[in-house]
């Protein structure tokens, strides 16, 4: 087990490399200069300007330079706020993006598997098809159609909740709701499906005769079986939850680091970029190892080789 | 694309369904104490280092943060005094002599003329990176310190001839000035390899300026002498610009001192200024607060206390905040979609106004059919641009097919016709196209944005229907656009321009042979002497009778086909009052204050919001 996850670890390592050097390059194919707007710059300045970045050398000596950087973890200098490092910048966003991913996926969790309880054990009644079709709706509404209706109705008709911005819990309850239904709802269905596939199993029949209480059976036997998928499901969720909150972040002006997915992009803020690009990659890479392990322990058949 | 279009339905629905019932935008009573007030920024600001800043909210903030030689009029930006107390202008209109009031930066520290010097020096030193350098190009030998001139000492009689012949074995030379005041001559060099060669071959005869020689010195603590390179009459107005604006050379320095770059002196952390207002707290992407400064030296009529800056981007947010009265403006720099103003226009918080801005296509005068004077005027006189605001723009822009705004600096507008589809098919068919030799389609290019698009779509049907020629319209993303700019891979481009001063010569500048922005390849030596001979002139009126004459040139020539003059729209609180709104859109918080019984006062004295003619005069 501890091999497999030192293995798989160290394996890491040349896929992230991978995805280093071809976004790297990538990134510089894109015509245009960070430096380059309505007004044109000076020549001489220009020049000193690429000189501060290295934007000067030969791509090649550009691209080792930035993989010695990132061995000591830097990440280097940002071209659009010139007085802040790459580092700095997703320190100051990180902790936005991923108190709006955790609110999103506590709200998933809670509606979701309470959602799917009662679809399951109430099967087939006006409650199971009213959820499910609130479900079914929670898939289908993207989140740029959601946000804005949630803010019509809780934040300008009745001021319950901030329109956008930052600040608390308060702040934070709109978007992670908008963000979070989606995987409520997938939450929901896999719930009920789980539970479905236990609920007339001989097990559940005989606790029933037994003559435990209902709520007992449903907590200690049923749930067993019908969150297996639920969990399976929240290590790619959750990576999901983080690269998806672009949207969210954009329609509530939260302060995390999705916007610059696009905006870095956009303002060819090279080092932004690629800081972005290797802090995602490293996440989804770790999210992926761990379900895979998760795998292996949710199911004997699976074995770690 | 699909979700900006279904993002923008929604939007529309949440517009409509607003019931302000008493006329106005949502929330009337101020969320906040009656001593602070809380606007918004559509996003962080690059830099709050004058000297480095080239965006719009970096240089609100800094001129709220700063006070220069002179402060633009809140209403008119004509300039007023400010650190300056008084001026003399020399009689050949090429050296001023400003005289200072004591002062103090926020740390206590007595700010002298000597900053002065300092500041402009930094912006002109190339290593100092400043992307608006060119604003103090102006000064005397500023250009030539910022494209590293090589100084040749002790000219003495010696002439350009004899001077190259040492040079140009060496190195290719760009451009070469004798100065006899300082007895020197300056020397641009482009390439820098040749320059360190020059500098290597010639050592003791040839050196690198050092800034000295630019025309900005401190004469004693209280009184700055500026010598300009030609007279530039609206120099004043680049003295208030937040280019101009002083930087604390004694943080620099103790900063250089202990070790750690210079250029970080300007984080929220190290931030010393000398305006209305300190940076009291700022976090990234998200608020800045602004705290009254007790030493800036008119604090006495500064009148909130606090300022507190949202940074959000969206406007849908923006708006819905200001609704929510989280706002009390939505801020300088956010940019309403055209369909908002049909709802928006019938609340009373709602403003629009001029902005010293014109929204035009340059035309690539290497690219056929473009290249044919005949052709381009026919493309211009059939764009229907009455037609265009009206339709497709919705905010209340000034259709014009003039580069210089009506009234700008007491100019008078050529008011050239802009839409004559008679016309336009003769002018065709002189050039020798029609049904039976159509002209090539042409291409119109536009950076990505909804807002050009249909623009273009609008200008290309206007030409399908008054010319009956085909035009292509394509789309680019911003920087890839600008290179296309740049290396003038185009024929027909959108592009917009700011004026930086309320003179004419701000647009006109814009098409001389040398000037790095002109993407037409466009250039005539009798335009660029106009300007020259303009800036000359004692008399006003003569001056600006040369100008007019250049702009007669550009009609006829047309290196860019104008569309119409850019307008600003804001919405404002009754409540938030000592707002004005200016053709620069330029926030000035120290006149602001909160009136909670807005409601009681007279309308008229509520806020002074009519937009302000032009200033007449040009400068000082």
């Amino acid at each position: 087990m501890l091999g497999f996850v030192v293995r798989r670890l160290l394996g890491l390592i040349p896929t992230l490399l991978v995805i280093v050097v071809t976004s790297f390059l990538v990134v510089r194919l894109a015509p245009g200069s960070p430096f380059s707007s309505e007004r044109g710059i000076p020549p001489e300045v220009l020049v000193e300007l690429n000189a501060k970045y290295g934007f000067d050398l030969p791509l090649h000596e550009q691209l080792l330079r930035y993989l010695g950087g990132l061995l000591h973890g830097d990440l280097g200098l940002s071209t659009k706020y010139p007085q802040r490092s790459v580092n700095e910048i997703i320190a100051l966003g990180f902790p936005a993006t991923l108190q709006l991913a955790g609110v999103a996926l506590s709200w998933a969790l809670c509606v979701g598997i309470a959602a799917g309880i009662i679809g399951a054990v109430r099967q087939n009644t006006g409650w199971d098809h009213g959820l499910m079709t609130a479900a079914m709706l929670g898939i289908s509404v993207p989140s740029f159609v959601l946000g804005p209706l949630l803010v019509l109705i809780f934040s300008l008709t009745a001021y319950v909740f901030p329109p956008g911005g930052w600040g608390g819990l308060r702040h934070l309850v709109l978007p992670g709701i908008t963000l979070g239904s989606y995987y409520a709802a997938y939450i929901a269905r896999l719930t009920r499906a789980g539970m479905l596939e236990v609920v007339n199993a001989e097990y559940i029949r005989m606790a029933r005769a037994k003559g435990l209480p209902e709520l007992l059976i449903i907590w200690r036997h049923m749930l067993r079986g019908g969150l297996t998928p639920v969990v399976t499901f929240l290590g790619p969720a959750s990576a999901n939850l983080l690269v998806l909150s672009v949207v969210v972040e954009k329609i509530f002006a939260t302060p995390g680091i999705g916007p610059y997915f696009v905006d870095a992009a956009f303002n060819r803020d090279y080092f932004l970029v690629m800081g972005i690009v290797v802090l995602y990659s490293v996440l989804l890479l770790i999210m992926n190892l761990i379900v895979d392990v998760l795998y292996g322990l949710l199911d004997p058949r699976i074995r770690y080789e | 694309m699909r979700s900006a279009f279904v993002l923008s339905l929604l939007s529309m629905l949440l517009l409509s369904c607003t019931r302000g019932g008493n006329g106005y935008y949502g929330a009337t009573q101020p969320k906040h104490g009656p001593d602070e007030a809380w606007s918004n920024f559509a996003s962080e600001p690059e830099t709050i280092d004058p000297s480095k800043a080239a965006e719009q909210v970096g240089g609100t903030l800094i001129l709220n943060m700063f006070s220069g030689l002179t402060q633009g009029h809140p209403q008119t930006l004509d300039p007023m005094p400010d650190v300056a107390e008084r001026w003399d202008i020399s009689e050949d209109g090429r050296r001023y002599v400003f005289h200072l009031r004591k002062s103090t930066w926020s740390d206590g520290v007595p700010l002298t003329a000597a900053d002065f010097e300092y500041t402009w020096r930094r912006v002109l030193d190339p290593k100092t990176g400043s992307r608006y350098a060119s604003f103090l190009f102006g000064l005397k030998n500023g250009e030539l310190f910022n494209r590293k001139a090589l100084c040749i000492r002790a000219v003495g009689a010696a002439s350009e001839a004899e001077l190259r012949g040492v040079i140009e074995p060496l190195a290719a030379i760009e451009q070469l000035t004798l100065d006899p005041a300082l007895d020197a001559a300056f020397v641009i060099i482009a390439d820098p390899k040749a320059r360190a060669r020059v500098l290597r071959e010639l050592p003791g005869r040839v050196k690198e300026m050092d800034g000295s020689e630019v025309g900005v010195h401190a004469q004693d603590d209280s009184t700055l002498v500026v010598d300009l390179e030609v007279p530039l009459p609206f120099f004043l107005h680049i003295t208030k610009y937040y280019t101009a604006m002083p930087v604390p050379r004694h943080l620099l320095e103790r900063l250089e001192r202990e070790g750690q770059p210079s250029e970080l002196w300007s984080r929220p952390e190290n931030i010393v200024s000398n305006g209305p207002y300190l940076l009291a707290e700022a976090k990234f992407r998200q608020f800045m607060r602004l705290e009254k400064n007790p030493r800036y030296w008119d604090a006495e009529h500064v009148k909130l206390q606090r300022i507190r800056l949202s940074l959000i981007e969206n406007y849908n947010t923006t708006l819905n905040m200001y609704e929510a009265g989280e706002l009390d403006t939505i801020g300088p720099a956010t940019t309403l979609p055209a369909e908002f103003f049909d709802v928006l226009r019938t609340h009373k918080d709602f403003f629009s106004a001029p902005y010293e801005s014109v929204y035009f296509y340059w035309v690539n005068h290497h690219a056929p059919p473009v290249d044919n004077r005949l052709v381009r005027q026919a493309l211009s006189l059939a764009i229907d641009r009455e037609s265009l605001v009206r339709h497709v723009t919705r905010a209340g822009q000034i259709p014009s097919a003039d580069i210089v705004p009506d009234g700008l600096g007491g100019y008078q507008a050529l008011n050239t016709p802009f839409f004559d589809p008679e016309r336009a098919r003769a002018l065709l068919r002189e050039a020798g196209y029609g049904p039976e030799h159509p002209l090539p389609t042409v291409t119109l290019r536009y950076n990505t944005s909804e807002g050009h698009r249909q623009v273009a779509e609008a200008v290309q049907a206007m030409w399908r229907k008054h010319l009956g020629i085909s035009a292509e319209i394509e789309n680019q993303e911003w920087k890839v656009y600008l290179k296309s700019l740049e290396t003038r891979d185009y024929q027909l481009g959108r592009f917009g321009w700011i004026g930086d001063y309320p003179d004419p010569f701000t647009f006109l500048e814009l098409f001389t042979a040398h000037n790095g922005n002109n993407r037409s390849g466009w250039s005539s030596r009798e335009y660029d002497e106009l300007l020259r001979q303009a800036n000359f002139q004692r008399d006003p009126a003569q001056r600006l009778a040369k100008l007019r004459e250049a702009e007669l040139i550009f009609a006829r020539e047309l290196p860019v086909i104008p569309l119409y003059v850019y307008t600003r729209s804001e919405l404002i609180k009754p409540y938030l009052r000592g707002h004005t709104i200016n053709y620069e859109c330029r926030y000035m918080y120290k006149y602001w204050f909160i009136d909670e019984r807005w409601y009681t006062s007279q309308p008229d004295d509520l806020l002074p919001h009519g937009f302000p003619p032009m200033p007449a005069k040009g400068g000082g």
